[in-house]
């Protein structure tokens, strides 16, 4: 089995989709982290504009709702309440932040890649070449699928601090990171491991389906379809099963409580996400076992 | 013990829109060891799939396969190690390198890389090694297929038509290293449409048709197929030699263009010396050899005949 593992490793690592897609989000990131570079060089004169046009916005609208009855000091309300907000330089606690607003784009790295993993075995029919290596195919299976698991996971957390990287140079020249300590770097990381195991996930259930339908765009197909048609229909007709839905459940893992209009906690969701996955392993696995190879 | 042995193998598919198609019908096949065994038929006639259910690759409907003694479908991991095999049309990662499809397929055993390179060298792809899979022909993904069931050195190959897409040097090529394989004490199951072809490099042989075995043993035994030895005589007056012939014993009837003379070819000299002795010279004298695609459609007819 180590053996199959590191031959599945060795495989997924050498594939073109894999380098390819690095290549692109690493020099995606790397123009977003320059672009950020570039434009947020502000002169002092500058940055006292954009705070005070922040805290005229405020006061004219009397505090955009927020001040409690009674409040007659609005600029006073105004600069205490936009705290950090006012100042328009880079604060890297922002990029932290937007760690989960990347959690989207990188479940669909992960989709892809887990789909196309074995999609392209059944499309070049060398899924029944190793089958005459090693004919226990719970075995290959399973050792494909920790193969996935543990690229995904290294590749979308390098990905993920490369962001942050990228970001630095900005808030470091022309931005605060005086607001960074061990807390927000915590929450950070948390975060990117939030999205790292939504990554997973998701190669896992591009996985399942591309085992099933013996298909990467099938998998694509069925697993889009079921997110973006049948759960909004479910959503728009039964709401009460919002709890029970995968993108909500998702959208509550990665954003957390406050967010969410979901009746349970962050790691009721985890477990529901494991548990449809699960599922669906299982059932992929079932059906390889006794399945007629081309 | 038999290397392989199937027994009353059936493989029925069944078809989405209902019906089903029968590609295997009880078949019986014993394969002992050593040499080549040529597992005949054209197109359609089931040897894919008898060598699918053989790997494991599909579930027999009635019937077992075994390999080694072990079944196909349930114990095959216990001798896998000792199979190569190429099943259909070859495979490889058309994006990875040939060496790079083959140290994969290496790595499951923990082969080392001077493997890979031997396998390389034996089906002459060392110097294309390099070069992605999707820029070789036909042919060399044939061989890289070929190289993937070497790389194992393994006791039994089973090869489905391991000629399909090479050139006639190729084929001459892969003849040989069947016939090489099969001399150093391997058992080499071959698949072919080509039943000429591989009667050259087969000790025995089965032919199959629409899923049945219709002939099985040794080449010379189902060449034969209930024939005697005969030669076959070209010669100007053929009712003159036919009368002589028949005086003397030697029965003859007219066969195409030639007579066919019912004797042994290591008794030629006498059809000569008999036919000289009455002023008659034969334009031609030569074995009456017949091939396996000749045998086969003779066999077919005879069922297709006997079922009508």
């Amino acid at each position: 089995m180590s053996r199959l593992f590191r031959v599945e490793l060795r495989r997924l690592l050498a594939r073109r989709l894999l380098r390819f897609t690095t290549l692109v989000v690493v020099a995606l990131l790397t123009i977003a982290g320059a672009i950020v570079f570039f434009t947020s060089d502000m002169t002092p004169a500058e940055v006292e504009r954009v705070q005070n046009e922040r805290l005229q916005s405020c006061v004219e609208s009397q505090g955009f709702g927020n001040a409690p009855p009674g409040t007659t000091d609005f600029e006073a309300f105004c600069r205490e309440d936009l705290g950090s907000e006012i100042d328009p330089r880079l604060d890297y606690v922002e990029v932290a932040d937007a760690v989960t607003e990347l959690g989207f784009p990188f479940m669909m790295l992960g989709w892809i890649l887990g789909a196309s993993s074995i999609g392209a075995e059944w499309n070049n029919r060398t899924l029944t070449t190793t089958l005459t290596w090693e004919s226990r195919r719970v075995r290959v299976l399973v050792a494909k699928m920790l193969a996935l698991v543990l690229v995904v996971a290294v590749w979308i957390l390098l990905l993920l601090v490369f962001y942050a990287l990228a970001m630095y140079p900005a808030a470091a020249a022309h931005g605060i990171t005086s607001t960074v300590d061990s807390t927000v770097l915590g929450d950070m990381f948390e975060s990117m491991l939030r999205v790292d195991a939504l990554a997973v996930v998701f190669a896992l259930l591009g996985f399942a389906l591309a085992t099933m339908g013996r298909n990467t765009a099938a998998a694509l197909g069925v697993g889009f379809a079921y997110l973006a048609v049948v759960e909004t229909i479910i959503r728009g007709f039964k709401p009460e099963w919002s709890d029970w839905l995968l993108g909500d459940n998702i959208s509550l893992f990665l954003f957390g409580v406050g967010e969410s209009p979901l009746t349970h906690g962050q790691t009721t969701a985890a477990v529901i996400l494991v548990a449809y996955i699960g599922a669906l392993l299982l059932a992929a696995t079932a059906l390889f076992r006794r399945r007629e190879m081309a | 013990m038999s290397v392989i042995e199937v027994r009353g193998l059936k493989k029925v598919y069944r078809r989405l829109r209902g019906g089903s198609t029968v590609a295997v019908d009880g078949l019986d096949l014993v394969v002992e060891p050593g040499g080549v065994y040529g597992f005949l038929g054209p197109n359609g006639s089931g040897k894919t799939t008898t060598i699918r259910c053989l790997l494991g690759l599909a579930r027999p409907t009635e019937g077992t396969c075994k390999i080694f003694g072990e079944d196909s479908w349930t114990s095959l991991h216990r001798v896998i190690s000792k199979v190569g095999s190429i099943v259909e049309a070859p495979t490889a990662f058309p994006n990875f390198s040939g060496r790079r499809n083959l140290e994969l397929l290496a790595g499951i055993y923990g082969l080392p890389r001077t493997d890979v390179d031997k396998a390389l060298e034996t089906v002459g792809l060392r110097d294309r090694a390099k070069d992605l899979a999707k820029t070789y022909s036909l042919g060399m993904k044939q061989r890289l297929a070929i190289a993937g069931a070497l790389l194992k050195d393994p006791e039994l190959l089973i090869l489905d038509e391991p000629a399909n897409g090479l050139d006639p040097a190729g084929i001459r090529e892969v003849r040989d290293l069947i016939r090489r394989l099969g001399a150093e004490g391997r058992t080499v199951f071959v698949s072919s449409h080509l039943l000429s072809e591989v009667q050259q490099f087969c000790d025995e042989v089965a032919i199959l048709s629409r899923g049945r075995s219709v002939a099985a043993g040794p080449v010379k035994e189902v060449l034969s197929h209930g024939r005697g030895a005969a030669m076959l005589l070209r010669i100007a007056d053929e009712d003159q030699a036919i009368a002589i012939l028949t005086a003397a014993g030697i029965a003859a009837v007219r066969h195409d263009s030639y007579l066919r003379v019912e004797i042994a070819p290591t008794e030629g000299a006498r059809v000569s010396e008999t036919l000289a002795g009455a002023g008659l010279y034969p334009i031609e004298l030569k074995a009456d050899e017949v091939d396996l695609e000749t045998v086969f459609m003779e066999l077919t007819e005879t069922l297709q005949e006997a079922s009508s």
